[in-house]
């Protein structure tokens, strides 16, 4: 089997060779930078009036040490960390001393895959039926307005858009809550839970459908445009092939192609989109937890976070490259 | 100079420059002003925009004109730190990728795909974590340039790549030019308005990074940013107390400077493709 | 002898905005001739002599910026004449596939990459043959397949899986699956290897049989033109040159250009170098003053550089258009 030798054994090596390094880097970085996390808490405490006996000092130097991983050799903590990872053991947050990291997580990481998959997945068809559509009829006015309010949109940054929304819907009209959900115990899911979700979930979903909207719909616009000239659509023209069935099934069709690539190129930025956009409306996901554990020097925490999201990543990235050969007939048979 | 003339045809052109003119003059007037960027305290706090304080004060006792116009330099100063850093990283390894070939393309676009997929906004944000009391504004550029230069990387590989299968560079190479004579003579003049061209959306990115991190309270806040005075606005809770002068300055700022340097380098592109630019003429 | 199309002083220009200066390209500057029924008709020229500009007027294919600017373009379905440039989107979209209909240029890239060649082929269908379902017409492309000698099991494939002459065989029978009266050929040959060739042009001539169809062959190659045409024409810079018999062409030429066309030929016991003609096709921006080709030409004499030749009758069937052939 061609394709099994010439694209799925390549892009399995790459999951796992993204991992490695992602993770060993997440490992290496903070100890090339040369500061101690430990001497830094320590400091902290000492600076915030708890004035410790250099015996005290000594033990919690340890303890700490031990729960940051930093005992023993390099090679013995980079090894230890690999069986912490396996074992999704992060050891305790700190800001929320003693939850294990990985409490945390397992409470935040469903609110954020949730708004991640359904926001990415709706910017992503949105902005190409529309782009799209707008690209094959690209000398029509409508089309051109559209174009021109996107210039403007694309370029904001999530952090500013979403602190744009904010002020616009929640407190010149306060048609939504400024974020603050709180995430009680499990409660039942019924109708109410939903419409609170929704409620809570619509302004940073926003936020994240038409930054990502705007930037589909353009690269969209630009591959119809480029692919209505190509000569098998300028053929099924010729022969008098219906309209609606050259658009959908030869422009479309055609141009989404470069897309999905894109779009598993581009997952990781999303990711950081989705963590932004909900610092900015305190909604109760990963970013949230970044945001207080970075505040609040939880490094444990923020390690966590890093090396959950690049799991999370690289397997959103492996499911597409999966997913692409159903849509691509020329990788599929070769 | 011709390749100019024409680029100020495109009004996008046209307005983004005028654009950025207005704010690099702004940033300029910053070494006039009457107040010390970073002290507390100099004029009377929360005053809302009058003939005095143009655009008000903050509940720092600051006065939000003379602020943003630290905030801009400072801002611009960190991007171009950045941007032009990165630059460098992103030719030698694009030119190395492309020129090369083989094992070392594969290591080296191996390492800016890793570099793509993993969310390196955790990244940054851990090394900033623990640099935090070194983050000036140099450092935050540096680090910056260190995260940014993957993606234009690739871009700058695939010119070569296509310029490498062009018939001057076997011409060339069969009549006895060295591979650096090569380099520099052929590929540098068609590579520059590319390089360019990422330079200006490079520069974007770092702003809105450096945002990113000043909110997350991982740069040093007292040196005014366009970041950092966002970070003081919504802490001191700006919007809450209706200070709007105060958030809006920054945001408007922000948004004018990302918007202007998308629509020149959205022009510089189609200008440089000429695909797009075969679609600007046959539209008529 | 019945025309099955005929071109009237056709003038198809492409108008360009370049950095705000009007430049107009003239590809087809004035042309003029009937194809009758029942022939193969061929194009020859070098590359950008406004060859397939050409056929794509004739085809009364006319996206911006190519525009016409004199001249008629006329069809003969049910032997009624008619305007093919006048002839509303709905009318000019029926005629097409079942009067005339095209193969185009390097049929590389003609099919939808990402589906199988069944649905091509019945997108095609369906947009003429109405009120029967998809298995008849499957059918019926099944029947066409088989009966231009190609085997039916292509449809199941995807365009990338076949072999460049194989794709090109499958690009014929789908411009001739509702029979056409006239196929236009843009280069059917180009870009293949001679054994493709050799089965293209068979399938050609075999089409022209079985359906008694009319061929336009828009080729360079003059090679192709004396195996399949009946009758040519010489373009050069987007005029008819000489017009006649394709045998009387390769016997006796009239025009210096259409000699540089045949000299390049390879002839077999023929151990001379073969002569091409010196230069290049002029711009067709900036077209030279008189008898476009005078630049270029051996024998050219005052008068070629100040009057443009006009296309003159030298037999029943032969024309040229030089001075030299002047009374």
């Amino acid at each position: 089997m061609r394709f099994v030798r010439d694209y799925l054994i390549p892009r399995l090596v790459q999951y796992v060779l993204v991992i490695f390094f992602g993770i060993t880097a997440v490992f290496l970085i903070p100890r090339f930078t040369g500061q101690d996390p430990v001497l830094e808490i320590i400091a902290q405490i000492q600076t915030q009036g708890g004035s410790l006996d250099p015996i005290a000092v000594r033990k919690l130097t340890e303890t700490l040490q031990e729960l940051y991983g930093l005992r023993g050799t390099l090679w013995e903590q980079y090894v230890n960390m690999w069986r912490r990872v396996f074992h999704l053991d992060f050891g305790p947050s700190l800001f929320q001393f003693p939850t294990p990291v990985s409490e945390l997580l397992r409470i935040y990481l469903p609110w954020t895959i949730g708004l991640f998959a359904t926001s990415t997945l709706l910017a992503w068809l949105l902005g190409n039926v529309l782009g799209g559509i707008a690209g094959y009829f690209s000398s029509q006015s409508w089309s051109k307005i559209l174009d021109a309010v996107i210039m403007v949109i694309r370029p904001v940054p999530h952090y500013i858009f979403g602190v744009l929304l904010l002020i616009l819907f929640a407190y010149v009209w306060a048609l939504f809550p400024a974020g603050g959900l709180m995430l009680g115990r499990r409660t039942v899911v019924d109708l109410r839970f939903v419409m609170i979700i929704l409620r809570y979930s619509f302004l940073p979903a926003l936020t994240l459908v038409v930054l990502g909207g705007a930037g589909w719909f353009q690269q969209m616009k630009l591959l119809v445009q480029n692919v209505r000239r190509e000569d098998f659509v300028q053929y099924a023209q010729a022969g008098g092939v219906k309209e609606r069935v050259i658009i959908s099934r030869y422009v479309m069709r055609n141009a989404m192609l470069p897309q999905i690539t894109q779009l598993a190129l581009v997952l990781g930025q999303v990711f950081s989109g989705v963590l932004m956009v909900e610092m900015v409306f305190s909604y109760p996901g990963m970013g949230l937890l970044l945001y207080r554990a970075v505040t609040r020097g939880d490094y444990n925490l923020v390690m966590g976070i890093a090396i959950l999201s690049i799991f999370t990543i690289t397997t959103a990235v492996l499911l597409l490259d999966l997913l692409y050969p159903l849509l691509d007939p020329r990788i599929r048979h070769r | 100079m011709e390749a100019l003339r024409e680029l100020f045809r495109d009004y996008r052109f046209a307005v983004g420059f005028v654009f950025l003119v207005l704010l690099a003059a702004l940033a300029f007037l910053s070494f006039f002003s009457p107040y010390d960027p970073v002290r507390w305290l100099q004029v009377p706090r929360d005053e809302p925009p009058s003939w005095k304080h143009i655009l008000g004060t903050n509940a720092k006792g600051q006065d939000v004109f003379w602020e943003a116009t630290f905030a801009i330099r400072n801002s611009l100063v960190v991007a171009l730190i950045a941007g032009l850093v990165s630059r460098v990283v992103a030719v030698l390894v694009g030119f190395l990728a492309g020129y090369k070939g083989g094992v070392v393309d594969r290591v080296l676009m191996g390492v800016a795909d890793g570099l793509l997929v993993i969310p390196l906004f955790l990244i940054l944000v851990l090394v900033a974590m623990l640099l935090r009391e070194a983050m000036t504004i140099v450092n935050t550029g540096l680090l910056l340039a260190f995260f940014g230069w993957a993606w234009d990387a690739r871009t700058i590989r695939a010119q070569i790549l296509s310029l490498r299968e062009r018939e001057f560079t076997q011409t060339s190479l069969l009549s006895g030019n060295s591979t650096l004579s090569l380099v520099s003579k052929e590929y540098v003049p068609f590579t520059i308005p590319l390089i360019f061209s990422t330079l200006i959306s490079n520069i974007a990115w770092a702003i809105g990074m450096e945002i990113v991190l000043a909110i997350l309270g991982l740069v040093r806040l007292e040196i005014p940013t366009l970041g950092t005075m966002l970070q003081w606005a919504i802490t001191r809770q700006a919007m809450l107390l209706g200070h709007w002068w105060w958030i809006a300055t920054p945001l408007a700022l922000t948004v004018i400077l990302l918007v202007a340097l998308y629509w020149l380098s959205v022009s510089v592109s189609e200008y440089l493709d000429p695909r797009m630019r075969i679609q600007r003429i046959g539209a008529r | 002898m019945d025309a099955i199309i005929t071109v009237e002083n056709l003038q198809a220009f492409y108008v360009l905005e370049v950095m705000g200066e009007r430049k107009v390209i003239k590809a087809v500057n004035g042309v003029d001739f009937a194809v009758l029924r029942d022939e193969v008709y061929g194009i020859a020229g070098e590359s950008g002599c406004g060859k397939t500009t050409l056929l794509k007027a004739i085809f009364a294919a006319l996206e911006p910026p190519l525009r016409i600017f004199e001249g008629k373009v006329y069809y003969y379905p049910n032997g009624e004449r008619v305007d093919a440039f006048s002839l509303a989107g709905e009318a000019r979209r029926k005629l097409r596939w079942t009067y005339i209909s095209y193969i185009p240029q390097g049929s590389m890239s003609v099919f939808n990459p990402v589906k199988r060649l069944r649905i091509t082929f019945l997108d095609f269908l369906k947009s003429h043959v109405g009120g029967k379902r998809e298995e008849e017409l499957l059918t019926l492309a099944r029947e066409h397949l088989v009966r231009l000698g190609l085997t039916p099991q292509v449809l199941n494939g995807y365009p990338h899986q076949l072999s460049g002459g194989m794709r090109q065989r499958v690009a014929i029978a789908l411009a001739t699956l509702l029979k056409p009266r006239v196929i236009l050929a843009d280069e059917p040959t180009t870009a293949l290897d001679v054994v493709a060739q050799r089965a293209v042009l068979q399938l050609l001539r075999d089409v022209q049989k079985e359906f008694r169809s009319t061929i336009i062959v828009v080729t360079h190659d003059m090679g192709i033109h004396a195996q399949i045409t009946d009758r040519m024409a010489i373009m050069y810079a987007g005029r008819i040159v000489e017009e006649g018999l394709t045998k009387d062409i390769f016997a006796r030429p009239l025009h210096p250009y259409t000699r540089y066309l045949i000299q390049s030929l390879p002839k077999v016991g023929d151990k001379n170098t073969k002569e091409s003609a010196p230069g290049s096709p002029p711009s067709l921006l900036y077209l030279p003053p008189g008898c476009s080709f005078h630049p270029r030409c051996s024998e050219v004499m005052e008068h070629c550089v100040q009057e443009i030749p006009p296309l003159k009758k030298i037999n029943e069937s032969h024309w040229v258009a030089c001075w030299m052939r002047e009374g």
